[in-house]
Order: structure tokens, then sequence, then C-alpha cells
């Protein structure tokens, strides 16, 4: 199965938080209070967990994508 | 504001009614009070918004109101204002969306039912760990629902009060005018959609002169239609004059007045006309077996065959209920001279292409601000708004003295009276007096109570 890329929009994020709701241990807000993510790439069955996060971000600022 | 108004503005077993309710600042902030926050109003029609995320932006009194389609496919009324610092949290006219995103410090609001528990909830602001520390209970900061909403056969209507009584109580007989507004040309109900594009636009007159106008005022169609009755485009059709000063005798079509509830019509429920011929007799064939469908579901749903002529629900709604117009205008209180008024145009949801067209152009030609009849209307609604401003004019009443005391009891409804001469100021009268018991500030309990029935 294909791995999921997810990327971070740094100019949109705006510290809504919502993504460390959902998956706490790959989200985290930096000191500027903008979204990172632990890695740049996960397996595949962290997907919907992925994707959850990026529903729930008002501010649309997390991609998540098939990785290569 | 005032907590209520002096009793004595208003008289309608008298027929007098002082200029002062059509003028005044105070009256007006009283009315947003006791009236609008308190009625039920018109929001839009269920055609309007049907997709999952679908939003109409519409207006209950002065505010503005969102009316949506939840990712669940439920309808609701929010207040579109940031509960933050009030900003309108939707700004289009219409559109598609589950996430209303305030512009202004970005508080997130949704009707997607994976994202909250209540359409409408507030579902994320910036800086939530570092500004909020994640304390901010944002269950208790969605946007304001109304405390009632109905979907009444594809018409929308909602209440920001909670004790409000129920809305068939609130329309009692009115509903059969409602049941024709919201049925197609055969009689189906639910079967209509409205026109893409309400039209709006501001008036400078009270809401009231619009409301008072459909309500039952056959007494200003001969006078102030002529003209467009004359080249043959008026509300009087073929009965109607073909030049000035040939009126004809008036059609005894009567007048409905819902005694307490303070709605009426220009017809009575028992009385209808059939639909019009036209110059394709395609379209007259059309809508004469559409009408003898009609007159069959009618009767064997026992529903009255009338209701269908210039009406209003009280306060501020408006419509004709028959398909030649079949359209509804809401006249909203901006200030006390000043008004916006928003119209829709139903057709039925099944119509032949060609004549759906024809309707089109031929309800655009006789309503809104480029309408003709309207046009004759809007003069008369800002004249004599602007001509009782004066200091003078304001020490004088406005009579409402037709037809005092030749009213009776419908022998269709049991909420109604009727006055067998179509000209009469009854529906006003009983209008007023439904507007002067909302006003006093009594509770709907109170209200009921003093209902003397018909």
């Amino acid at each position: 199965m294909t791995g999921v890329r997810v990327e971070i929009v740094r100019s949109a994020c705006a510290g809504y938080a919502n993504c460390l709701d959902v998956a706490p241990e790959i989200f985290d807000l930096d000191e500027h209070d903008v979204a990172v993510v632990s890695a740049g790439e996960f397996p595949a069955e962290q997907r919907q967990l992925l994707e959850d996060a990026a529903h729930r971000c008002p501010a649309k600022a997390i991609i998540v994508t098939d990785a290569d | 504001m005032t907590d209520s108004v002096d009793p004595l503005m208003v008289d309608p077993d008298n027929g007098i009614i002082s200029r002062e309710i059509f003028v005044s600042q105070d009256v007006f902030d009283t009315e947003l009070e006791q009236i609008f926050a308190r009625a039920w109003l018109f929001i839009g029609h269920e055609s309007q918004i049907p997709e999952p995320g679908d939003f109409f932006n519409s207006r209950m009194g002065t505010e503005s109101v969102l009316l949506t389609r939840d990712s669940e496919g439920e309808i609701h009324v929010l207040l579109n204002s940031c509960r933050h610092r009030g900003m309108k949290v939707c700004r289009y006219d219409e559109g598609n969306t589950h996430d209303f995103v305030c512009p202004y410090h970005g508080w997130s609001y949704s009707t997607d039912g994976t994202l909250v528990s209540v359409a409408g909830e507030l579902f994320g602001v910036p800086h939530y760990r570092a500004g909020y520390d994640r304390k901010l209970d944002r269950s208790q900061w969605g946007l304001i629902p109304t405390a009632q909403m109905v979907n009444h056969h594809g018409l929308i209507f909602a209440t920001w009060d909670p004790d409000t009584p129920s809305f068939d109580e609130y329309t009692g007989g009115f509903r059969f005018w409602l049941d024709n507004l919201a049925a197609n040309t055969a009689g189906e109900r639910g079967r209509v959609k409205a026109l893409r594009g309400v039209q709006k636009w501001r008036i400078k007159a009270n809401w009231k002169f619009v409301s008072e106008n459909f309500l039952g005022d056959n007494y200003h169609g001969p006078t102030s239609h002529s003209s467009v009755d004359a080249v043959g485009l008026g509300p009087g059709g073929k009965e109607a004059p073909t030049r000035h000063g040939d009126n004809k005798k008036p059609r005894s079509i009567g007048s409905t007045s819902f005694f307490d509830l303070g709605h009426g019509g220009v017809t009575t429920a028992g009385y209808a006309w059939g639909y019009p011929e036209f110059e394709d007799e395609n379209m007259t064939t059309y809508f004469q077996q559409r009408w003898q469908q009609r007159e069959q579901r009618l009767e064997a749903e026992d529903r009255p065959i009338g209701g269908l002529g210039p009406s209003t629900m009280f306060p501020s709604m408006s419509l004709h209920a028959g398909a030649f117009p079949r359209a509804l205008i809401v006249a909203h209180p901006v200030g006390p001279t000043e008004t916006e008024v928003w119209r829709w145009f139903l057709v039925d949801d099944d119509l032949p292409e060609d004549i759906e067209s024809w309707l089109r152009r031929w309800y655009l030609r006789y309503s809104g601000p480029a309408g003709l009849v309207e046009q004759d209307d809007m003069e008369n609604w800002d004249y004599a708004t602007d001509a009782s401003t004066g200091t003078i004019a304001r020490r004088y009443p406005y009579n409402y003295q037709l037809g005092l005391g030749m009213a009776s009891p419908s022998e269709v409804l049991d909420d109604a009276v009727e006055s067998s001469y179509l000209m009469t100021e009854e529906n006003a009268r009983n209008y007023y007096r439904r507007w002067a018991a909302l006003m006093s500030g009594a509770s709907w309990a109170e209200i009921d109570q003093a209902r003397g029935g018909k």
C-alpha cells in the first residue's frame, strides 16, 4: 500500500489546534503557533486519521497526498 | 425603546389608527422587540437549498440569518453574527459550504455532522492552545439558532420565541392560503420551486404599508392601478376597465380576515376564479387541465377551493397564492420610514420549459422593482410615508372605517370573518388589533386568553 505524505501550509495555519485533538502524536504547534508534523510520510493505515485531521482544519492548512 | 405602545394609538373598533405607528422611531424599536422577535417569519423556500451544505442568506426583522441544510439534510436557521465580535460570518447571498469561517478573527462554525454535534456549533478558534490554553468551551459559543422552525410544504418559517404558539395555531385558517402558495397549478402541495434570484430592494416607506396593501386592500386597485389595467397588464385581468374611468362593477370575491390572528386575504376561502385564457392555445389547454386536476384534488382532500388572491400572513409576509402570479414578498423593517422588500416567484416544479419561461417574464413585468403593478404601489407607500412624517400631519390619524360593522362570520372557516363586499378595511382593522395585542407586551398566554373569537 502506498504511504501518505502530509504537508502543512504554514501561511494558512492559524493555530486552531484541531489537528491536535485528532492526532496528538503526529501534530504539534511550534513557537509561532503554527502546526508541525512529526514526519513527512506515514504508513497507509494512518491515512484515515490524517484525513480526519485535514477535514477538521478550518484553515484547510493540512494537505494529505499519496507518497511517491 | 419603550416596552409597549399607548393603546390609544390604534382603535380598530372605531377605525382610527394614529400616524405615529408609521413614523415613530420608538414604535419601530418596540416592533422589533414585540413583533419581529416573537412572530413566525418567512425565511425561504426549500428548493433554494436542495443539497447538503446549501445555504441562503435570509433575514428576520433587521437581522441577517442563514437558512442552511446540514450534512444530514436537516434544515436550520442560524443568526448570521459571530459570537466573538458580531461580524457576519457569511456575506454571500447563497452558496454551498459546511464551514462558516468568520472573516474578522477566524472563529469557525460548521453544519457538518462529522465535525459538530449541533449545526452551527463553533468547531475552531485560532490560537486555541496558545491563546486560550484549550479551555474555551466551544460547545457554548455556536451560532444562535431560532427557537422554532417549520417546513410547511417547502415554505420555511421560524421564530426566535420558544413560547410562540405552534405554526398551525398561529396561522389558523390562513394555512389554506399558504397551502395554495406551496402547491402547483394542479393543487399538489410541495410541488413548487423558487425561481432563481430573489429580488431585493429598498423603499422609503414604513413596512406596514406593504403588508396592508396585500392584506385586503381591494380599495386601491381601480384608482392606483388604472393605468396598468388600461394596457391589459394590471391585476384586474379580463374584468378590468380597458380605459380610464371605465370602471365595471366590482366582482363579488369578498374579503377574508382572521379576526384575532391578524392575517387576511382579498378573496375568500370559498371563492376562486379559474385560470385565464392565453394567446397561446396550448397554454390555455394546459392550464385548463391543471385547473380540473386542482378542483378534483382539493375536493378529495377536503380543502377549500379559494384562498388564491393577494393576502398577508401577520406580520410581514404577503403572497399571491394563485399561479397568476404565484409570488411572495417580505417587508423587512429597516427603520420607521425605510423598508427592504424581498420578492420570490414560485412556479410548478414540473412545468414545460416554454411555459416556465413565459411565466418568469410575466411575473417580472408584473411585480418586483421593475414590475408595473408594484411600481404603482411603491409610489403610494413612499409618498404616504413621507407626507405623514410632518409635525402637523402626525396630529391627525388615518381613517380605517371602510366597511365598518359590515363583516360576518365565514361559512367555510371557523376563525375568520368575511365581508361580502370586496372593498373593506375589516382586514386592516383586525391586523392592527393583532398588532396592538403583541405591542402591548402581553405574553402569548395573556394574548390567547384575551382572544374573543370571531
